[in-house]
């Protein structure tokens, strides 16, 4: 039995079966311009592009049964465990969380590459990408949107967090330098010291020998 | 802008307070961070300001609510700070709750951030626009 849904006025309705949505669609509740969807269907169509729905009873509920037939795949999707995932959908196919999030910190990635938290947004970034661009592809049931979102916050990811990276290296580069340079700079002092303290003495003992 | 579940809290919500949260700490630790953050590299190799590039002066003015010389710092990070987390808040609340006013989230918008900010970034170091530049 399919489990249908269906967009009314910005609000997601469903799931419902099929003797219901025909019901409501014979009364006029659902308009024939509103989109409905169901487990199997590649995207949310205009109730008045679903001929299974509009034609009459007799017919459609044999077409619909050899359509599940078919189709044996679709079946084990029909059960409450998989109405699960389409119903925290909305009308048009939605966005993939996952490829927003990416974005979103893709974009700060960006904005941070040149402080050290750079990583701290870009490796979310990669990981929310690499998982968007799995519930994106085309063919992946339920239908998600998002795919090129997903493809700039993994750009995005991996440019920051690399320049991060490559700026961490710079740090740690430069701070051995600069131990270096310390370093030498204090055996210096301590050079020159010394020769001042030999030049001392040496005064000292001039003075005294007259 | 999809939720976890049906009537569920986008998790995006958590954004605008999560960054607000880190400002605050970032004032705090202006004091120690003085000095131990570097010139941004890209800069010190190429002589050319990256996207970020003024991006701590700018968060520093913007913390001790000096607001002009935050902009003249980072103009794209004052707008997000302060127009893009509320609105992207709001966005958020209204997806759970759709009675509120305002626009509903849509990708564009997002979009629009990213683009904007490579814009920004490219304006920023051309010759005439040196005012846009970060000193």
């Amino acid at each position: 039995m399919s489990e249908w849904y269906y967009g009314k006025d910005g609000q997601q309705y469903g799931p419902v079966d099929e003797a219901t949505i025909k019901a409501r669609a014979a009364t006029g509740e659902i308009s024939s311009t509103d989109l409905i969807w169901k487990d199997g269907m590649e995207k949310w169509l205009p109730l008045a592009e679903v001929s299974e729905i509009i034609t009459a009873v007799g017919s459609t509920s044999a077409a619909a049964t050899s359509a599940a037939s078919a189709s044996p795949y679709d079946s084990p999707q029909t059960n409450p465990a998989g109405a699960a995932a389409p119903a925290g959908m909305p009308i048009t196919p939605p966005t993939s969380g996952l490829a927003i999030a990416s974005l979103v910190c893709g974009i700060l990635a960006i904005l941070s590459s040149c402080v050290y938290v750079g990583i701290v947004f870009g490796i979310p970034a990669v990981v929310c990408g690499h998982m968007a661009l799995k519930r994106t592809k085309v063919g992946v049931q339920p239908q998600q949107g998002g795919y090129g979102m997903a493809i700039a916050g993994l750009i995005c990811g991996y440019l920051g967090s690399l320049f991060s990276l490559v700026l961490i290296a710079f740090i740690v580069f430069a701070l051995n330098r600069s131990d270096g340079i310390i370093k030498e700079a204090m055996e210096e002092a301590e050079r020159q010291q010394q020769e001042q303290n030999e030049e001392n003495q040496r005064l000292v003992d001039e003075l005294n020998a007259e | 802008m999809p939720s976890n579940k049906q009537g569920g809290w986008p998790r995006l919500i958590l954004v605008p307070p999560l960054l607000i949260f880190g400002l605050v700490i970032f004032r705090f630790l202006l004091p120690f961070l003085k000095g131990a953050l570097p010139q941004c590299p890209f800069f010190t190799f190429t002589g050319l300001h990256c996207p970020g590039c003024g991006g701590t002066r700018s968060a520093e003015a913007l913390v001790h609510f000096e607001i002009a010389e935050a902009l003249r710092q980072h103009a794209w990070f004052v707008g997000a700070v302060m127009i893009g987390l509320p609105v992207l808040f709001w966005m958020a609340l209204k997806e759970r709750k759709p009675a509120l006013p305002g626009p509903k989230y849509h990708d564009r918008w997002l979009w629009f951030c990213l683009f904007s900010l490579l814009i920004y970034a490219v304006l920023r170091n051309l010759p005439g626009m040196v005012w846009m530049a970060p000193v």
